[in-house]
């Protein structure tokens, strides 16, 4: 064969693994979009607009990390996992999250959104420093967390999007300095 | 190929199943001659070679991202080549097939052609298998297959025992070489 037959082919091989990688990505992701329609049907939240655009944004970026791979993929699933946690609390707050005394009743969103900021943070936290993963997993993991996670925090409007995205911050924050701590004491620990 | 060799193809293909793109053109150019060569071994003819191995490549590469790291790369891609091959022959024997219908029957050894093809290429490939053990397993092989004689030092069950463990290490070799059973 010659070389430009050579390169067509090489060309064409290409344009396949990409193809195939796209579709292995959409298919990873299906549950996501499986997901976004059980709470539609089920009529849980009430901007389902809204919830279908963010829904969308979480499909399209797992699909778009799967694609690309390496870190970026490995940060999928710890992400979803992340940010199913702020989902399930926002959504589960919106039908049983008032704390009512005879003097006054407090709505519970907005620190439910805190909380479950807080934890998808550890989470993320806690598997990549024990994958000692890269920046890249990171930043793929934290923002397909905080992205599911505005799914469930946009029953409380965009206050509870930049709640659960404080949480996660003050979270992502303390979960870095314990890690870092940790692993000076180790370095120190280490006989010379 | 050394191990060397075999330790970098898996290497590369490892990457490029994680989705590093810079290890595509690196395993296409390892790849191409190897895959090219099988398909001329079995299909002996430079244009079905060239189609096969065209086939072959394709497939092996948008098949990369489902490569199994503790698997050796060579083998599988081989396999997958080898499978394109069988294929591209079948299709080819069915079309001769239609083709023929509106002919009077050709003589019987002419049917049985392919099959004596495919026969041969089986025996080569057993041969090549066979080229990778030791003496003794080749000698004891010989001796059962090819009527070569046994050793006459050896006795009945020691040469069943000795066939039994260089057969599990030519189905072993075959598995390695063509990852097909």
């Amino acid at each position: 064969m010659r070389s430009t037959d050579l390169d067509l082919l090489e060309r064409r091989a290409r344009r396949g693994y990409e193809r195939s990688r796209l579709l292995r990505a959409l298919v990873g992701v299906l549950p996501v979009a499986l997901l976004a329609a059980v709470l539609f049907c089920l009529g849980v939240h009430p901007h389902p607009q809204v919830m279908l655009a963010v829904g969308a944004g979480v499909f399209t970026l797992g699909a778009g990390l799967l694609w690309y791979g390496r870190d970026p993929a490995r940060a999928v699933l710890p992400g979803l996992a992340a940010g199913f946690l702020p989902l399930c609390l926002a959504l589960c707050t919106r039908h049983w999250g008032h704390m009512c005394s005879d003097a006054e009743c407090i709505a519970m969103c907005l620190p439910v959104c805190v909380v479950g900021g807080v934890l998808a943070a550890c989470v993320v936290s806690w598997y990549g420093a024990l994958r000692e993963r890269s920046a890249r997993f990171w930043a793929s993991a934290s923002g397909l967390a905080l992205l599911t996670g505005a799914v469930g925090a946009t029953c409380a409007g965009y206050p509870g999007v930049l709640a659960v995205t404080a949480g996660y911050a003050v979270g992502f924050a303390a979960a870095s300095f314990i890690v870092r701590l940790r692993r000076g004491g180790r370095r120190t620990d280490k006989p010379d | 190929m050394n191990e060397t060799e075999h330790n970098e193809m898996n290497a590369l293909m490892a990457r490029l199943a994680d989705g590093d793109r810079a290890a595509f053109t690196p395993v296409f150019r390892t790849l191409w001659p190897k895959v090219h060569r099988l398909c001329l071994q079995l299909l002996h003819s430079d244009a079905d070679a060239d189609d096969a191995a065209q086939q072959a490549m394709e497939k092996i590469l948008a098949r990369a991202s489902e490569y199994d790291r503790n698997r050796a790369a060579l083998p599988w891609a081989l396999g997958i080549a080898g499978w394109e091959c069988r294929t591209l022959r079948r299709r080819q024997f069915r079309r001769r097939e239609q083709s023929d219908d509106a002919l009077p029957e050709p003589p019987a050894n002419q049917v049985d052609a392919d099959e004596a093809l495919a026969e041969r290429d089986l025996v080569h490939a057993a041969m090549d298998a066979l080229g990778t053990l030791s003496s003794s397993d080749q000698e004891t092989l010989l001796a059962t297959y090819f009527g070569n004689g046994a050793p006459a030092s050896v006795d009945g069950a020691t040469l069943r025992k000795r066939r039994e463990r260089a057969l599990t290490r030519l189905r072993a070799a075959f598995r390695r070489l063509y990852a097909i059973d």
